[in-house]
C-alpha cells in the first residue's frame, strides 16, 4: 500500500516510516529541502521534497496514497517568530487535511500531543476530560487548535483519527521530543543530569515502539473524529530516578528545587532576549514539571488493542540500544 | 437533619466559570453548574465529581433567553436543592466599534449580562435568605470603571453589574447575605479570546491573567465578604493610576491601548481563518 507520511525525519515519524516500509508498504515522505534525509535510507521510502506551507508539494506526494500519517509538527519550546507554531501546526495541518480530502485519501491519522491535556488532579486524565488550566505556551495552544480543525474535517467527511502520544522515550533520532533518551545517554556517558526535585509528581512516559504501533492500530481500528491517548505508565520522578540508577550505577542525577529551576529558566529567557539563542527550558515548562500529569490509555487499550511496555522494561531496552550503538 | 448546600455557577463550561467551579470543588463545595447545551458541561461535571468527590449537578440552558432563567429556577426548586452561594458568571464579551456590531447581538449581550443576572439573583434570593450566611458573586470587569472605546455595550452592562452589586450589598447585609463583585481585566477564557489577547498592546497584555489564577482570588474575596474584588497586581496598579493621574493623561492612555488593538495582524487574521464568525462575540472581558 502507498502511504504518505509527514515528519518522517522526526523522532516518531521516522520510526513509523521505517516500520511501515519494513512491512512492505511504499512510503511517500514529505521532506524539507534542508532536512537530513539520511534517516530515510530504505528501499521502500521515497522522499518528496516539499513543506507543509506548500500545498502543491503536498499534493504531489500524496497523490495515489491510500493512507496519510500527519506526524510533522513544530515541536519546540521557543521560536524566533512565534507564528511558526501556528503556521506549521495549524495551517500546515489544514493543508494536509485539505489535500487528503481532495486527493481521495481513505484514512488519515493525525499526531497531536498530550500537551493539549494539561495537569491532572486525582484520577489520570482521559480523552474526554476538560483542561483545567489555560494554555501557557504557543506549542500546546497550536496543537489544540489543530485538533479542533481536525475534528471539523472529520465532521465534514474525511476519515481522520487523532492520537495523543505522551512523553515519548526510547531509541531513535536525537531530537528535542526525545529528551528522556538524551538524558539517559548523558547518564551512560557519566555526565551530570539535572532533574526537577519533584519526587512524588506523576508523569506519563510512552515507549517509542508502543507509540509507533499505536499509530498503526489507530489507522486500522480507530474511529474517525475520536482521539486516543497513546501513553505508558504513570511514573513519579522518584521512580524515574531509581529505575535509571538501577540500570546505570554511576549515573549522576541531581534533583533541583523548583525555585532554582525557575530562576535558571528566567536566565535562559534573558539570554534568549540578548543573544537570540534557543532557551534550554522556559518558566512554563518548569511549572509543568511540578504538577501531576497522569494519563490513562484505557480507551486505546480497549478500542485499538494498544499495548504498554512497562517503564522499567522500556528503560532497560533503551539503555541496551544506546550502549550497542555507542560501541558500533 | 444535615442540609446539603450548593454553589450555583452560571457560564461554567469554559474560562473563568470552569475555573471557579474547580476552585469551589477543591474547597469541598457542592456545585450546580449551568452552561449552554453542547459546551462540554457533562464532561466537566464528571471530571469534577471523580476528582474532588463533591456533588455536581448540571443544567444546559441558554440564559440569554429570560424564560430559561425561570426554567432553571423551577428545576432547582423541584429538586429541593439549597443554594447558598450564587455566582453570576455567564456573560458575553466583545470588542468592536458600535457601528460594527449587530443589534440582535447587543440585545443578546444585554439580556445575558444584565437581565439574566438580575432575574436569577431575584429568583434565588429566597433560598439565599434561608441558608445564611450566604454569598452572591457577580462578575463585572475592569470595564465597569473605565469607559473604553470599542467596549460601549459591554462596558455598559458591566457598569450595571458594579452598581447593582454595590447597591444590593447594602440592602442584604442585614440579612447576612454578602454581595461581592469581581472586576478582572483580560482573562484567557476561551481559544479565540486567548488568541485575541496576544494581539493587544503590551499595556493590555501584561494585565492578562489565566482563569485558574483569578478563581482562587475571587472565591477567597467572596468568602471574606469583600465588596469589590480586583485580581492581579497590574489591574490594581491601573486602579491606583486611575485615582492619581490627571484626566487628560488617562484619555491618552486609553486611546493608545484601544487604537493599538489592531484589527489587522497575524492573530486577528488567524482568528478569521480558523474561527470564522466567532471573533467578536466571546464569553470574556
Amino acid at each position: 500500500m502507498k502511504i504518505f507520511i509527514t515528519g518522517a525525519t522526526g523522532y516518531i515519524g521516522n520510526k513509523l516510516a521505517l516500520t511501515l516500509a519494513d512491512r512492505g508498504n511504499t512510503i511517500h515522505a514529505l521532506v524539507r529541502a534542508n532536512a537530513t534525509a539520511g534517516f530515510l535510507q530504505h528501499p521502500n521510502i521515497i522522499p518528496f521534497q516539499g513543506s507543509l506551507d506548500d500545498r502543491l508539494s503536498i499534493r504531489k506526494a500524496i497523490q495515489g496514497c491510500e493512507q496519510v500519517y500527519h506526524v510533522a509538527g513544530f515541536a519546540k519550546l521557543w521560536a524566533r517568530d512565534r507564528n511558526s507554531f501556528y503556521e506549521t501546526n495549524v495551517t500546515g495541518t489544514v493543508n494536509v487535511l485539505a489535500e487528503a480530502l481532495e486527493c481521495g485519501v481513505k484514512k488519515v491519522v493525525y499526531t497531536s500531543s498530550c500537551a493539549v491535556f494539561g495537569p491532572s488532579v486525582k484520577e489520570p486524565l482521559c480523552e474526554s476530560d476538560p483542561r483545567i488550566t489555560a494554555f501557557c505556551n504557543d506549542y500546546d495552544l497550536s496543537k489544540y487548535i489543530a485538533e479542533c480543525r481536525v475534528k471539523e474535517y472529520a465532521r465534514s467527511g474525511l476519515f481522520v483519527v487523532i492520537v495523543n502520544p505522551s512523553r515519548v522515550y526510547g531509541p531513535g533520532i536525537p531530537t528535542r521530543s526525545n529528551y528522556i533518551t538524551e538524558m539517559i545517554k548523558r547518564c551512560i556517558r557519566g555526565k551530570l543530569v539535572l532533574l526537577p526535585n519533584a519526587k512524588g509528581i506523576l508523569a506519563n512516559y510512552a515507549f517509542i515502539d508502543d507509540v509507533v504501533e499505536g499509530h498503526i492500530l489507530a489507522m486500522q481500528k480507530g474511529i474517525s473524529g475520536e482521539r486516543y491517548i497513546l501513553g505508558g505508565e504513570n511514573v513519579s520522578y522518584h521512580r524515574v530516578f531509581s529505575d535509571i540508577k538501577n540500570e546505570i550505577k554511576n549515573a549522576k542525577l541531581i534533583a533541583i528545587p523548583q525555585k532554582i529551576l525557575k530562576a535558571l529558566s528566567w536566565i535562559e529567557i534573558i539570554k534568549n532576549k540578548c543573544t537570540g539563542s534557543e532557551p534550554a527550558f522556559t518558566p512554563s515548562v518548569i511549572e509543568r514539571f511540578f504538577r501531576d500529569a497522569a494519563l490513562s490509555s484505557k480507551k486505546a487499550i480497549i478500542q485499538l488493542d494498544y499495548q504498554i511496555t512497562p517503564f522499567r522494561e522500556g528503560i532497560q531496552q533503551t539503555i541496551i540500544n544506546l550502549k550497542m550503538n555507542s560501541h558500533a | 437533619m444535615h442540609r446539603t448546600y450548593y454553589t450555583l455557577i452560571t457560564g461554567a463550561s469554559e474560562g473563568l466559570g470552569k475555573a471557579l467551579a474547580i476552585e469551589c470543588a477543591s474547597r469541598k463545595m457542592n456545585l450546580i453548574l449551568v452552561a449552554l447545551p453542547d459546551s462540554g458541561l457533562r464532561e466537566l461535571a464528571n471530571f469534577i465529581h471523580k476528582n474532588f468527590m463533591t456533588e455536581v449537578i448540571f443544567f444546559e440552558k441558554d440564559l440569554s433567553i429570560a424564560s430559561s432563567c425561570y426554567d432553571l429556577f423551577s428545576a432547582i426548586k423541584n429538586l429541593n436543592l439549597q443554594v447558598q452561594v450564587l455566582i453570576n458568571n455567564a456573560g458575553i464579551g466583545g470588542t468592536q466599534l458600535f457601528s460594527e456590531g449587530r443589534p440582535d447581538v447587543y440585545e443578546k449581550q444585554i439580556n445575558l449580562n444584565v437581565l439574566a443576572t438580575t432575574i436569577i439573583t431575584r429568583l434565588f434570593l429566597h433560598s439565599l435568605e434561608k441558608n445564611t450566611p450566604s454569598y452572591i458573586l457577580n462578575v463585572g470587569s475592569m470595564a465597569s470603571f473605565f469607559s473604553l472605546p470599542k467596549k460601549q455595550v459591554y462596558g455598559g452592562t458591566k457598569s450595571y453589574i458594579l452598581s447593582f452589586s454595590k447597591s444590593l450589598r447594602k440592602e442584604l447585609k442585614r440579612d447576612n447575605i454578602f454581595v461581592s463583585v469581581l472586576c478582572p481585566g483580560g482573562i484567557n477564557t476561551n481559544l479565540p479570546v486567548t488568541m485575541l489577547n496576544k494581539s493587544g498592546t503590551w499595556l493590555s497584555q501584561i494585565s492578562v491573567m489565566n482563569p485558574e489564577d483569578v478563581a482562587p482570588i475571587a472565591i477567597t474575596g467572596l468568602l471574606k465578604g469583600k465588596e469589590v474584588i480586583i485580581p492581579g497586581t497590574i489591574n490594581n496598579f491601573y486602579m491606583f493610576l486611575d485615582k492619581v493621574l490627571p484626566e487628560k493623561i488617562k484619555i491618552i492612555l486609553t486611546n493608545y491601548t484601544m487604537t493599538k488593538l489592531k484589527t489587522d495582524n497575524y492573530y486577528t487574521r488567524f482568528l478569521l481563518q480558523h474561527f470564522p464568525g466567532n471573533t467578536h462575540q466571546n464569553n470574556a472581558a
